[in-house]
């Protein structure tokens, strides 16, 4: 080979080699071509997931699963984590581990609800569309109630920043506030869009197919569940409490009911949670309610699931709470396909009914009126078949019946909101139902949660959370002292 | 004429233009022979250059094929375990292609890639493992892709530790590189060589749990409870005097009632008997391996060519492993100044493989209780093959429904090789100039089909689901170099390399899963009834331009330059390009005159050298994704979109700093060399210091964010690590010959800080134990709850009994105090002994199984704490006082056995690795004959309970620290033979 040609040779390698790293070149072999970029994407895909997650990953998880403990609604067993939150065990109840899962995935949701909005902003994407600005504000609120609730004070007005690491706390006073005046937007949109008959989100909308008129009466209904839960701070609401639900109802509130669930593709998630580890039975507490008051509920609640005869067990039996596969579990929890509540109509009735008692008005009729929508609820998700309304019984509509009625109901569409009933209850000196569970308190101490501990991922990365949860034997430890704000603590 | 410069092979032995028949690796010409009989000790470094080990300025170790432990595995990993100073090999178990964790002076990445890059004659190829266990915690182990590498095929294998002997790799090489010499013939004959050899092994658990088989099944010691998990039951004896299914007083003296018995359609009616269901379920192992090559050298070139097969038989029933292997190799001289050749390797590799941790059948195995015969009773309802049944709930599968129905398969064929051409321009010119030019073009393309068949009945997933997933992989490689080597006077010698090198890696990675089956019997796509699919595409491509400029003085100091610029595609724009910088120095005391007459003294050198690389990271824009709901409370996914047609988009929960660069690893390497006595004791010491600064990870985010992770620059590592080398001659005689090494490492890597805010970080495991990094503490720890105790270190008890705190905190470090390898290798006439030893000294480990066990009160350990009471020592938390507080022993136990503390074990061990005995035969004529015997993993003394603590979970950074219902390892005792003609 002559030398002038291996130069040319060397030459041309150089430069083909050389092509192969320009800028150009570089970013054309790392484009993601498996994933759309985030600005491209319409937020009415967005919305999908943002009311999906509300239900199954909010209202339906762990959130739930544990607090039905607490309310004494379902039996924890198995010899595992549920165990360990119907033996009350501060190992499991007050670690920062145990809701680390929800924690994260509420915020992530609200992340996406945030892009929503930002591109219902000026300028954005989805400019404009009231409707979908609307359905996202009104998740906003009912994921924000659900966290602050829990958890107290809590990452708000600088959460949901990836510049702002360590988000500080903000007091529960304030969100709440803030909460208020989002649902009231939301309302405002979700009038506009009704009125304008606007469909920027159709099918996308798996809850009411888009329809603008039907979130505006769940977003009534949302208002006057967080009105109740600020009862103990501003008891002068009852009234308006009283008149955002009928609202909702003028509306035609009939429940938002996230019914999806279609075996084998799509699971609920208390039947996959079941079909998964079998963690949860009935408990004795509302067994021997329904039992006393001959409710016919009682055959779906109290259900010979394992073929033991063993029904249901008491409130924090330690020796059955170690077995598996031996405590009946509601028969709904068998049922893969059962709807979700992200509001029962029962639940909204009770409210009213609630605020009616506290005012000495008519309680009885949305209080019987929710019985019977609560049997329906039990009927739908155990899928029990029956060709006439089984006779109910009629007791007095007393805030005490109110209260076990709205007990039995959300044990089956939404522990989490009785159990922000029953800490309100305590923030207000009542006990509508006298709690069965001895591992409630431990040589005197309280041991039943008052609220939720933070979730690990910022125990661990943000110092302003590590330090309200506490270090060493005190970590986690709060939870058995200090209420939330709006239940009559200070945080 | 002394020419003796950085000869660029590229990592192929060609020697073709060396005339001299036995000299292997001499490839210059015209040399001064007389040079090249100093050039005994020829090693590969970086880019295939050889250099005399005695003149490098580094650190490098170098393993001939017969230091290699071959026989009775399948895996390089094992095969070099116990070798190597300052290289960390942790195998996760003795399963069939199990994977094996290799880090060499300690980690360099938090959570990402910490194995050395592999080089096959020349080629760098793909040996991390496609598919991650993630936090290890269900599911079966997957394999890594060094597993395609036979180890029979191997001629040597040289270690290059340090950044400097691995800054020419540049940014893939941060973690170090094992450069492989596949085998050649070497002496020219008329005839091709070839050789035939093959070994068998039998194993079995190198560790067998023995369980308590005094106490039945249930939950206290009051009653019987035919379902319980645990064994803290009535005393087996007692059984029919049990008041609910005693025969005592139901008629059926001496007999008690199992019901799951009558439920598998026996009588229920049973004897207390005691059954061994732990030696039930095992079987024996089996290896096999077969290796056939042919091979010729020639003047003109020499070839290869070969044929291996692997086969490994599991000590769990249907685990095993198959590998076929064929390779072909040629270099070829076509003219003085031109030759070329080919490397070409395939590999198909078949495992089988089965789950443990939350997904684990040893649990139903070790739980079983000694009173029921879970072999022989049935394991599913008669008539009703999917309804599986078993002693205990069926949320864990009975193992031997799981053996008859599920399984867990990897299947990869691979092929891999280059092709290279070198010109010579100079040759026969000059006698003071030599140049090389050489290309080289490589591919390394692969197919994995994975298969997770779940069959209907499943413990979890009672519908069956079938998960095909696998990847695709296409790499390119090609490298042009140019050696220009230049004697200057009686003094000096230089040498000039440059070089480019462009690596392309595209990759599809896909899962398509059906679920639901509609009848039993057929696990497949086609009868599923649900059906996700997904796929992924990646493209990434790294150019780099090296250079190496090299000189010597007087055959003394040797001075060794080089510089690399890598562009790397998966980098954003402004920080693609980074430069590596490397320098060595390398000083031959023992060639100062006054020592020259020194007879001793062999050689003596004294090394220093500098060194940064870096390791490039994944930056992405924003983009959102189609979630599927799943987590660890649920055994499937529950819900996946599309939902009646619709799907849904969200942000992903990872972002990326668009100021990404790559991380820096700056090293700073010395050491002392000296050989003695005729070559007969040579030791080494090295000490290296690491400092990992920027590291590239995913940086966990508070929840708050709306983020899970960010994958951005932070943190710090620091490694100080020391390495000794002794190799030693004791006896040399005609009949006997016996040397013995020692290498011992102790490597201090310590996390000196990770993201602000960030404390610590999850490298896998539960939420508690989990194994982690932590700032400020050596690299990795176990973290988890801790029992609650008082100021001065008192267990604080709650109505008698242990708790835990409800924060996580540090249980223990992971990395031990030091390991140490011992090798005999002793030769009487015909016979040869050759030993390895292996001792590790500290280290913590989670022991998931044995901590599940006591608390089920399975362990012979538990023994003591059935029954009676005691007042536990410790501060009653209520009172603040000594604790008066009587307890039952055995809740105490259980309570004690929750908490994640008690799960942390020393995993300090010393080993017998292996022991062979080899026997080579008078020749019959042409033909050479070698028997041999041999044992692995035949001695253990450790510190661990009733398991052997090199078993445990994960393919990635937690590997070997985190253990729960892990396949076992094994112990293997087989023979070989090896014939050559």
């Amino acid at each position: 080979m002559k030398i002038s040609n291996l130069i040319s040779l060397i030459a041309a390698g150089m430069l083909i080699t050389a092509g192969s790293c320009t800028d150009a070149e570089m970013d054309r072999l790392n484009r993601n071509t498996s994933n759309p970029p985030a600005e491209t994407v319409n937020a009415r895909f967005q919305i999908t997931d943002a009311i999906v997650s509300t239900g199954f990953s909010n209202i339906g998880g762990s959130y739930a699963w544990y607090v039905s403990s607490y309310n004494e609604q379902m039996f924890g067993d198995g010899n595992n984590l549920l165990m360990y939150a119907e033996l009350r065990d501060p190992g499991v109840t007050a670690a920062a581990t145990t809701f680390n899962n929800d924690w994260n995935t509420i915020y992530r949701n609200l992340q996406n609800i945030k892009q929503i909005i930002e591109k219902c902003g000026e300028d954005g994407l989805n400019a404009g569309q009231l409707d979908l600005l609307g359905m996202a504000e009104t998740l906003w609120c009912i994921k924000w109630e659900i966290v602050t609730l829990l958890h107290g004070d809590i990452p708000c007005s600088e959460a949901l920043n990836a510049n702002i690491k360590t988000p500080k706390l903000d007091k529960q006073e304030d969100i709440y506030a803030g909460l208020l005046k989002t649902i009231d937007s939301a309302i405002s949109h979700l009038t506009e869009a009704d009125r304008e008959h606007l469909d920027n989100v159709g099918t996308q909308d798996l809850l009411y197919q888009g329809s603008a008129a039907k979130w505006l009466a769940l977003a009534y209904g949302i208002k006057a569940r967080l009105l109740l839960d600020g009862m103990y701070r501003y008891p002068d609401c009852l009234t308006a409490i009283d008149e955002t639900a009928q609202k909702a109802f003028d509306l035609g509130f009939d429940g938002a009911i996230l019914d999806i669930f279609d075996n084998p593709d799509r699971d609920n998630p208390w039947a996959a949670f079941m079909r998964s580890r079998k963690y949860l039975g009935a408990n004795g507490t509302l067994a021997a309610l329904l039992a006393e008051n001959n409710d016919p509920r009682l055959d779906m609640y109290a259900y010979d699931t394992f073929n033991t005869g063993i029904l249901w067990a008491p409130a924090g039996d330690a020796s059955l709470a170690v077995t598996t596969q031996q405590v009946g579990a509601p028969a709904w929890l068998s049922n893969t396909n059962a709807p979700l509540y992200i509001l029962s109509k029962s639940e909204l009735l009770l409210i009213q009914a609630e605020a009616r008692a506290r005012l000495g008005l008519d309680a009885a009729t949305p209080m019987l009126e929710a019985m019977t929508c609560s049997y329906e609820e039990y009927r739908c998700v155990a899928d029990f078949e029956y060709t006439e309304l089984p006779t109910l019984p009629t007791p007095k509509a007393t805030l005490n019946e109110v209260m076990r009625q709205k007990f039995i109901s959300t044990a089956v569409t939404g522990p989490i909101s009785f159990y922000n009933d029953l800490r309100r209850g305590r923030a207000l000196g009542e006990e509508w139902l006298t709690p069965q569970n001895p591992n409630n308190t431990v040589a005197g101490a309280n041991r039943w949660p008052l609220r939720l501990p933070y979730g690990n991922s910022d125990v661990a990365a943000n110092p302003n959370i590590a330090q309200a949860f506490g270090t060493g034997n005190d970590a986690g430890m709060y939870i058995f002292t200090e209420p939330i704000w709006l239940f009559g603590g200070t945080r | 004429m002394k020419l003796y410069l950085s000869v660029i092979a590229l990592g192929l032995a060609f020697n073709a233009l060396a005339e001299s028949p036995d000299t292997t690796y001499t490839d210059i010409s015209p040399i001064d022979s007389a040079f090249f009989s100093q050039l005994d000790d020829l090693v590969v470094t970086a880019m295939g250059i050889k250099k005399d080990r005695r003149t490098l300025g580094y650190g490098i170790q170098h393993l001939d094929a017969d230091q290699l432990n071959t026989a009775g595995t399948a895996s390089l990993a094992s095969a070099m375990q116990g070798r190597l100073s300052g290289v960390d090999i942790r195998p996760s178990s003795g399963s069939p292609g199990a994977s094996a964790q290799i880090v060499i002076r300690g980690a360099r990445s938090f959570t990402g890639n910490n194995r050395p890059l592999y080089v096959v004659d020349g080629m760098p190829v793909e040996s991390t493992p496609d598919f991650s266990t993630g936090n290890s915690t269900r599911g079966a182990n997957l394999a890594d892709r060094s597993i395609d590498i036979n180890p029979e095929d191997i001629e040597s294998i040289n270690v290059l530790k340090g950044q400097a002997a691995a800054a020419l790799y540049g940014i893939r090489a941060s973690n170090g590189v094992i450069v492989i010499t596949t085998r050649r013939s070497h002496s020219k004959a008329a005839h091709p060589t070839v050789i035939l050899s093959t070994d068998v092994s039998a194993e079995i658990a190198s560790r067998r749990f023995r369980r308590q088989e005094v106490y039945a099944q249930g939950t206290s010691i009051s009653a019987f409870s035919p379902t319980s998990a645990m064994t803290w039951g009535p005393r087996i004896s007692m059984l029919p005097a049990d008041s609910k299914y005693g025969g005592d007083r139901q008629g059926h003296p001496g007999e008690y009632y199992n019901p799951v018995l009558a439920d598998a359609g026996l009588n229920g009616w049973t004897t207390p008997t005691i059954y061994d269901n732990i030696g039930a379920f095992f079987q024996t192992g089996i290896t096999a391996n077969t290796n056939i090559s042919v091979s010729q050298h020639t003047t003109k070139g020499d070839y290869a060519f070969g044929i291996s097969n692997s086969y490994q038989k599991g000590i769990v029933p249907t685990t095993g492993m198959k590998r076929w292997g064929v390779r072909a190799l040629t270099d070829i001289k076509l003219t003085d100044q031109l030759s070329t050749g080919f490397s070409a390797n395939y590999a198909s590799t078949r495992i089988k493989s089965a789950p443990s941790a939350n997904s684990a059948i040893l649990n139903s195995v070790y739980t079983a209780p000694a009173e029921f015969d879970l072999k022989g009773t049935p394991c599913h309802l008669p008539g009703d093959p999917a309804a599986q049944i078993s002693y205990r709930p069926t949320v864990y599968d009975n193992p031997y429904w799981w053996i008859a129905n599920n399984s867990y398969n990897q299947n990869t064929d691979r092929g891999y090789g280059n092709v290279w051409a070198e010109y010579n321009p100079l040759y026969g010119l000059s006698e003071i100039f030599t140049l090389k030019i050489r290309e080289q073009a490589g591919l390394d393309v692969y197919t994995t089909n994975d298969s997770d068949v779940l069959e209907m009945g499943s413990a979890g997933n009672n519908k069956g689901s079938i998960d095909n997933y696998g990847v695709s992989r296409i790499i390119f490689n090609n490298l042009a170099t140019a050696d220009f080597n230049a004697y200057l006077g009686t003094d000096w010698e230089a040498g000039l390399m440059i070089g480019c090198e462009v690596n392309q890696n595209n990759a599809r990675w896909w899962n398509y899963t059906g679920t639901n089956f509609n009848f039993y019997g057929m696990p497949v796509i086609g009868n599923a009834t649900s059906y996700s699919s997904s796929e992924y595409n990646r493209c990434s491509r790294t150019v780099g331009f090296f250079g190496n400029l090299s000189a010597s003085w007087r055959s003394m100091l040797y001075l060794n330059v080089t510089g690399r610029n890598d562009y790397v595609s998966s980098m954003p724009r402004a920080h693609r390009s980074v430069f590596y910088p490397s320098v060595s120095l390398a000083w031959m005391w023992s060639q100062l005159p006054a020592l020259q007459g020194v007879t001793a003294i062999d050689h003596g050198k004294l090394r220093v050298s500098y060194a940064q690389v870096g390791q490039a990271g994944t930056y992405l824009t924003d983009y959102y994704y189609t979630p599927q709901y799943g987590s660890g409370m649920y055994t499937y996914y529950p819900l996946r979109y599309p939902i009646d047609g619709i799907s849904a988009y969200v942000p992903y929960q990872q972002i990326y700093d668009p100021q990404l660069r790559p991380q820096n690893t700056e090293n700073v390497e010395a050491g002392v060399e000296v050989g003695l006595f005729g070559n007969r004791l040579h030791a080494e010491y090295t000490i290296s210091y690491q400092n990992i600064t920027d590291q590239i990870f995913s940086v966990p985010t508070a929840g708050s964010t709306g983020y899970q992770y960010m994958t951005m620059n932070a943190g710090r590592m620091r490694t100080w690590s020391h390495e000794i080398l002794i190799d030693g001659t004791l006896v040399r005689g005609a009949d006997w010959e016996v040397n013995l090494g020692a290498n011992l490492t102790l490597t201090d890597n310590k996390v000196v800080e990770l993201a602000p805010g960030v404390e610590s970080l999850m490298l896998g495991g539960f939420t508690s134990p989990q194994v982690r990094a932590e700032a400020g503490k050596t690299y990795p720890i176990i973290y988890g709850t801790a029992f609650k105790r008082t100021d001065d270190g008192q267990l604080l008890l709650s109505k008698g009994l242990p708790q835990a705190t409800a924060a996580s905190t540090d249980l223990g470090n992971c990395s031990p105090d030091f390991v140490t390898g011992f090798n005999l290798s002793a030769r009487w006439r015909r016979i040869s002994l050759n030993a390895t030893l292996s001792w590790q000294h500290g280290g913590r480990m989670y022991h998931g199984t044995n901590m599940v066990l006591n608390n089920a009160g399975v362990t012979m350990e538990s023994l003591p704490w059935h029954e009676g009471t005691f007042i536990a020592e410790g501060i009653d938390e209520a009172t603040g006082k000594p604790n008066t507080i009587e307890v039952e022993r055995q809740q105490y136990y259980m309570n004690y056995y929750q908490v994640g503390e008690s799960g942390v074990y020393d995993m300090s061990f010393v080993k017998l690795r292996d022991i062979s005995l080899t026997w080579q035969l008078p020749d019959l004529g042409p033909l050479k004959l070698q028997l041999s015997a041999f044992a692995r993993n035949v001695l253990l003394w450790t510190r661990l309970p009733n398991f052997d603590p090199e078993s445990s979970q994960g393919n990635g950074n937690m590997g070997g620290y985190f253990e729960r219902f892990s396949m076992p390892a094994t112990t293997a005792i087989g023979g070989g033979l090896k014939i050559t003609f």
